[in-house]
């Protein structure tokens, strides 16, 4: 069971439907596919006009999915551990640079510490690991009030004074 | 000094809020030891040998009076009383209790400080010159660029959870290099081009530790509008390539060697193509926003006092000496700046008592605008002191035991905690800085000696920066037992350099008889007015190891 903050707030019932690596896949409604298996499936699937997203590990960088942007409705970060902070510069990637405006969820091991952190460089939504860290994270988003540098939402402080 | 507006002051203030609330979870048990660890140490607390370490941030080593007299109150009552500056110019806390850590960083919070990334795997505190802005030959000031990227630094949303740890020096003066820049990750030198503008030279993948590595210059001119932006691209490069496998390669210096700087160089520049010009281009109204904070104090038209000092010098010799070793040139006729040493003998270097935070303040009220400094060989300085009123400050200097004439010398130690306090540590360093101060206590032998840096880490992490020390000792473990491996030749100035291995290492009670066979080399072999590092540079290692290898009779 999936405890996700979207948009800042709890989704109680998420359509979405995570599929591992070597998982097994629902009947229907939208699914969050490995890259690289929705890569190898990628015209049976359009064919078959479902909900796609799909997650990338740590290794699948935002430039592997550039060409998808377009059929995908969310692009999910795997964490594999919180400390690998490589899913910060992939977020900020995807929005600034590629200027993807589906949802960028993270999942995996990240902390609710880091949720302002990510709001800021473009994840919208948090898979968190239990009810307590979603409304942990939930609550974390504005921790700070004051941003000094520029970031996906905002341009910098500097602007301003 | 800089000096926060309300948004500065809502960061440290908002900063004590989220930790206390992060140090009630943990003790909750909401967090788990794994998760709170990179979290605590984002605010610079350690868990050590004894008690936790907190590691205060001094923005490019820049303190005023007020400041200092918030730290002697916190080291009494949260403290035993007295504290260690860092030879990156922090300041750390050995004995606090985790449930009082929001409480003291509420205390530096009034005062405008705070310990926000001392520690941990994101962007630490900005170094430079402990003279800047002072120098008579400075391309510009670089504290406000120090500044302006201590801002951009606090709380970057993107690089938070690097590979690992990251240091940024800057410096401004030509002709030397206080800040070690190209022992850093990013070393930055102020620079100008051939029409005069102010822009930066950028070394990236310097440092010490396991692998010490001299930067490489990655661009010769960055305009100085672009400074953030270009950061924003080796940062990004680094935390998407750098490697997260293994701790010990972790460094962007490892990037940069595996890729080769070329390769490296290109990567970035590729990445900066898509950010120059964006929304973090500095602009000249910010940067003289910042630049407004660092104007000059009220300095009185003075000349230099050069025949009152040289009558005070016959009547003093103490004073005479004094001034040559610990007083040095200013920009401003009539000004010299003063470094009151925290070297004395039988004190830990870089230690410092709660009653002399008071006095050092006290002294920089009286004879320096309220401001001091501190420098990574961990002594304060006094930048701005009338010439008139040397030796009035001499005397009190004195009193207060900070007048030791030894800055550059042989007794000048920069020593890190070591086994006495850090976890980390396989020996112990402060006894031997200890035991190398004891001998050479004859003042007259060491200006003889003149310049010699001695730089002592207690675990090859390198926080004593043994490796550019003229002499570095470092702490070593075999087999339980602490030993120590003496290196030769290295600098941490404009000829960066890292020393060499003399041979097999030593017994503790054996590195003061070590140093002295080296010294007695260098006495035996210099040339007139040679410094200690060019007779090691032309001698080579050989006659040292000689002297050092001999069979004793």
């Amino acid at each position: 069971m999936q405890h996700l903050i979207k948009d800042g707030q709890t989704v109680a019932d998420d359509p979405w439907t995570l599929v591992e690596a070597d998982g097994g896949i629902p009947d229907q409604g939208p699914v969050i596919l490995p890259l690289a298996y929705y890569r190898e499936q990628r015209d049976e699937w359009r064919a078959s006009g479902r909900t796609v997203g799909v997650w990338l590990n740590d290794a699948e960088f935002a430039e592997d999915v550039v060409d998808l942007l377009d059929e995908l409705e969310l692009v999910a970060l795997h964490f594999p551990k919180f400390a690998d902070g490589r899913g910060f510069s992939k977020a900020r990637l995807l929005r600034e640079r590629h200027n993807y405006d589906g949802e960028i969820r993270a999942i995996g091991d990240f902390l609710p510490d880091q949720a302002f952190y990510l709001k800021r460089c473009g994840v919208n939504a948090f898979a968190c690991r239990n009810e307590q860290e979603a409304g942990t994270t939930a609550r974390l988003l504005e921790t700070f009030s004051v941003r000094y540098q520029a970031d996906v939402n905002a341009r910098p402080l500097f602007e301003q004074r | 000094m800089y000096v926060y507006d309300s948004f500065d002051q809502r960061v440290v203030d908002e900063r004590v809020a989220q930790f206390r609330e992060q140090t009630e979870r943990y003790l909750d048990g909401q967090l788990a030891e794994d998760e709170f660890l990179p979290l605590r140490l984002q605010n610079g607390l350690y868990v050590q040998r004894h008690a936790p370490m907190l590691r205060i941030a001094i923005p490019y080593g820049l303190l005023s009076s007020a400041k200092l007299n918030k730290l002697a109150e916190l080291t009494e009552t949260y403290d035993k009383g007295y504290a260690h500056f860092t030879t990156r110019q922090n300041v750390q806390f050995n004995w606090p209790a985790l449930e009082d850590v929001p409480d003291i960083l509420a205390g530096l919070a009034e005062v405008q400080m705070h310990a926000i990334q001392t520690s941990g795997n994101c962007i630490r505190n900005t170094t430079t010159d402990q003279f800047a802005g002072v120098l008579r030959d400075e391309i510009d000031d670089p504290r406000p660029w120090c500044e302006l990227i201590r801002q951009w630094s606090t709380f970057h949303p993107e690089f938070a959870f690097l590979p690992r740890k990251f240091k940024i020096a800057v410096n401004g003066s030509p002709s030397s290099d206080r800040a070690a820049v190209r022992f850093h990750d990013i070393g930055v030198e102020l620079n100008r081009n051939e029409a005069g503008e102010l822009g930066f030279r950028v070394y990236v993948g310097g440092g010490l530790g396991r692998t010490p590595l001299v930067g490489q210059l990655v661009r010769e001119f960055l305009p100085k509008e672009h400074l953030l932006t270009y950061l924003d691209a080796i940062l990004r490069v680094y935390n998407l390539q750098g490697r997260r496998d293994n701790k010990f390669k972790a460094r962007i210096k490892i990037l940069v060697k595996a890729l080769g700087v070329e390769e490296f160089t290109r990567r970035v520049e590729a990445e900066w193509a898509h950010l120059k010009d964006g929304p973090g281009t500095l602009t000249e109204a910010e940067i003289e926003r910042v630049a407004r904070h660092f104007v000059d104090p009220d300095y009185v038209e003075l000349d230099d006092a050069d025949a009152l000092l040289e009558e005070q010098k016959a009547q003093h010799p103490g004073f005479a000496r004094w001034l040559d070793r610990n007083v040095y040139l200013h920009k401003r006729p009539g000004y010299a700046a003063v470094t009151l040493s925290l070297k004395k003998v039988g004190y830990a270097p870089g230690d410092c008592t709660a009653h002399q935070m008071r006095a050092s303040a006290k002294l920089a009220d009286a004879y320096s605008f309220g401001e001091l400094r501190v420098s990574h060989e961990q002594n304060l300085i006094l930048a701005d002191v009338r010439q008139d009123q040397l030796l009035d400050l001499w005397y009190q200097a004195k009193e207060y035991g900070f007048a030791t004439p030894n800055i550059g010398t042989l007794t000048d130690v920069i020593c890190c905690p070591g086994g006495d306090y850090c976890a980390l540590a396989n020996a112990k360093s402060i006894p031997i800085a200890e035991s190398i101060q004891a001998r050479f206590d004859d003042l007259d032998y060491l200006y003889d000696l003149g310049d010699v840096d001695l730089n002592i880490s207690g675990c090859m992490n390198a926080c004593g920066h043994h490796h550019i020390g003229n002499i570095g000792i470092l702490g070593v473990d075999k087999k339980g037992e602490e030993f120590y491996q003496i290196s030769l030749g290295g600098d941490s100035g404009l000829n960066a350099r890292v020393g060499k291995i003399v041979g097999p290492s030593f017994k503790a009670d054996q590195v003061p008889d070590v140093v002295e066979k080296i010294v007695q080399v260098y006495v035996d072999r210099r040339r007139e007015d040679e410094p200690f590092i060019d007779t090691v540079e032309r001698l080579g290692l050989d006659p040292f190891k000689e002297r050092i290898y001999a069979t004793s009779h």
